[in-house]
């Protein structure tokens, strides 16, 4: 008989997220997935509320990224409203979105994917943590405690508090920035930039030492997806979506609002959470990945100087054509954290940015809107079907970690297939299965809509379906 | 007594009604202690907030329990205890607490002040029971601050 192994970290809420890995009799792993078990409420419970409502609703989705839904919601509304925000509401946007990208950015690195690059894959848990990098590192740890909370204070000062923010609204955004406002966040940028940079080298140095892993581990061709600017450019806040090929192959250009027409959701009875695909090439050809690796696949180029320089380093990996390993969404990330904080410079250089002009009025109604931001994790979609009186009808909400679940089920396959061994099984085999949706920095409260963690359980089943083993991760409170 | 210089953090999500507890703890705090006491309310703690509660003598952490236990109330000195999540960036209190002591060297007095939670739908209200217990939380909370006897 078989075995069965489960890593279960004890929940909030049962079973939003599991693993299960299925052995043979040798023990050897024949299938993995990834499931997400937790419903998703926040599209029937907003039926019935105004469409306005929104930006202040579905920000409670997550405690993680309120702002990329906070902002998305707004541009959708911006549509249902018919009215086209000023041009200093849009840099204002835009400024809290760089605001939010780089403390998620900031975060993730320092505080989940840091562990396993500076410690490795094997090392004791006990010192495989934040804490472990603090006390090897003090100076790293302290400087990305303040990179997270540079990003923080952005958009605190914009929109009155750091998490779930007041500030963009149907039309543009209540609040103008001043100019003290705006030289605080300027001070020591440089310094930041700085920080940012020296992460870069870390993630390199660690490819560098750990080519053999990278180039296997969770390595698969898929389409990518992500927001580009006119010249091809990366973008996270405006611009057109783009999907590509494996090869590099376009397939698509389209704007935001015709999405229906070229992302269509599979549904697996194993999770409750869709698997998003281009219609064209059906379920699973079409299955493609977004977030930092799907965007600068996407990209042609970056904007500011220092993030481009970076971008081309990336583009080398593959000698131009899409970079495949799960593992390089770490230094793509990084690569977009210090995009991110060159363009809050450029932002704030802009005189328009301290303009007052910052909502337009008087738009006519329209029956339905869409909007979409590229949130840390990837594209988000925002679509609102509302009656003649505002009312919503409808509400579609495709999450960022929504359009990677797919490619993060394969990868949790992959890694399963390549590392575990369930006659003779260790924490690092299981740390690499983690490691594998960690690359992609999940965020299932956000497409689960749950209480704010992320349970997850590790089951090992034998080839007649039986359950072995759990292993408990978290402890309950 | 001379008042000491306390911080309440209440988190969870105030979508999800008893999960939102924190946050009404955190409104009636302001509400009875004024600028006595600061407040922070969030959905969830970070690492940013170790740079935040550093300076504190005292830090509560207000809560919603969900699970199974007696107490409709618990309240509990901490102690800094580092918990590696594997991939949310949910941080527990005692794990801030321990990244408060590395980072910062600092280590105030802490405790989770956690009410039972009964209703955990969509929504924004608290349940009754959960309510009740709430408002017992704010006068423990005044009492550890030094606010009330």
């Amino acid at each position: 008989m078989g075995k069965k192994i489960a890593i279960e970290p004890v929940t909030r809420i049962e079973g939003h997220a599991r693993v299960t890995i299925h052995v043979d009799d040798d023990g050897k792993v024949e299938n993995a997935y990834l499931h997400i078990d937790q419903f998703r409420g926040f599209e029937k419970f907003s039926e019935g509320r105004m469409y306005y409502e929104m930006p202040q609703i579905t920000p409670r989705i997550c405690g993680i990224c309120p702002v990329s839904h906070h902002l998305g919601s707004a541009k959708a509304c911006d549509a249902v409203s018919g009215i086209e925000p000023p041009r200093t509401a849009s840099l204002l946007r835009e400024l809290m979105h760089m605001g939010q990208t780089i403390q998620s950015h900031a975060m993730h690195f320092f505080h989940l994917a840091g562990p396993d690059l500076l410690f490795s894959f094997d090392a004791d848990p006990k010192i495989r943590n934040v804490i472990g990098i603090v006390q090897v590192n003090p100076t790293l740890a302290t400087k990305a405690v303040m990179l997270r909370k540079f990003g923080q204070e952005i958009i605190k000062t914009l929109g009155g508090k750091k998490i779930h923010p007041v500030f963009a609204v149907a039309g543009g955004v209540n609040n103008v920035l001043t100019e003290e406002e705006r030289d605080t966040i300027l001070k020591d940028m440089d310094e930041h930039i700085a920080f940012i940079q020296q992460g870069i080298e870390i993630a390199k140095r660690w490819v560098r030492d750990n080519m053999e892993t990278v180039e296997t581990f969770a390595v698969f061709p898929t389409g990518y997806m992500g927001l580009v600017k006119e010249d091809g450019a990366l973008e996270l806040y405006e611009g057109k979506i783009r999907l590509i090929g494996p090869e590099g192959e376009p397939w698509e250009l389209f704007d935001p609002s015709d999405y229906l027409e070229y992302i269509g959701e599979h549904v697996e009875d194993w999770s409750y959470l869709k698997f998003p695909f281009y219609k064209k090439l059906g379920y699973p050809d079409g299955v493609y990945r977004v977030g930092p690796l799907g965007r600068l696949n996407v990209a042609d180029k970056i904007s500011t100087p220092l993030a481009n320089e970076e971008f081309k380093n990336f583009k080398a990996i593959n000698e131009g054509k899409p970079v495949e390993g799960s593992l390089w969404y770490h230094y793509a990330r990084l690569i977009e954290t210090l995009y991110a904080m060159e363009r809050v410079k450029e932002l704030l250089d802009d005189p328009d940015i301290l303009s007052n002009d910052i909502r337009a009025y008087g738009g006519e109604l329209q029956s339905e809107g869409v909007g979409c931001v590229e949130a840390p994790r990837g594209t988000l979609l925002h679509h609102y079907k509302v009656d003649e009186g505002g009312k919503l009808l409808k509400v579609n909400l495709i999450i960022a970690t929504g359009h990677n679940n797919w490619a993060m089920s394969k990868s949790v396959d992959d890694v399963a297939k390549q590392y575990v061994d369930g006659n003779n099984l260790t924490e690092g085999m299981l740390n690499r299965v983690e490691v594998a949706i960690r690359a992609y920095d999940p965020c299932l409260s956000c497409s689960t809509h749950a209480l704010g963690k992320m349970p997850i359980i590790l089951e090992m089943y034998d080839k007649d379906g039986n359950l072995l083993d759990q292993i408990t991760r978290d402890s309950k409170e | 007594m001379a008042l000491s210089h306390t911080i309440v953090i209440g988190y969870g999500n105030f979508h999800r009604q008893d999960d939102g507890v924190g946050h009404y703890i955190v409104q009636e705090v302001e509400r009875q202690a004024g600028e006595s006491i600061d407040t922070v309310c969030c959905h969830q703690l970070g690492i940013e907030q170790s740079e935040t509660i550093k300076d504190y003598d005292i830090v509560i952490f207000a809560d919603a329990y969900v699970g199974h236990r007696e107490e409709d109330l618990k309240v509990a000195s901490l102690e800094a205890t580092f918990t590696q999540s594997a991939f949310t960036h949910h941080l527990k209190p005692d794990s801030l607490l321990a990244l408060t002591q590395n980072i910062f060297q600092k280590t105030p007095k802490a405790y989770i002040v956690s009410v039972k939670g009964y209703d955990f739908d969509f929504g924004t209200d608290l349940s009754t029971r959960t309510q009740k217990w709430a408002d017992i939380a704010v006068k423990k909370i005044l009492e550890l601050s030094g606010i009330s006897k």
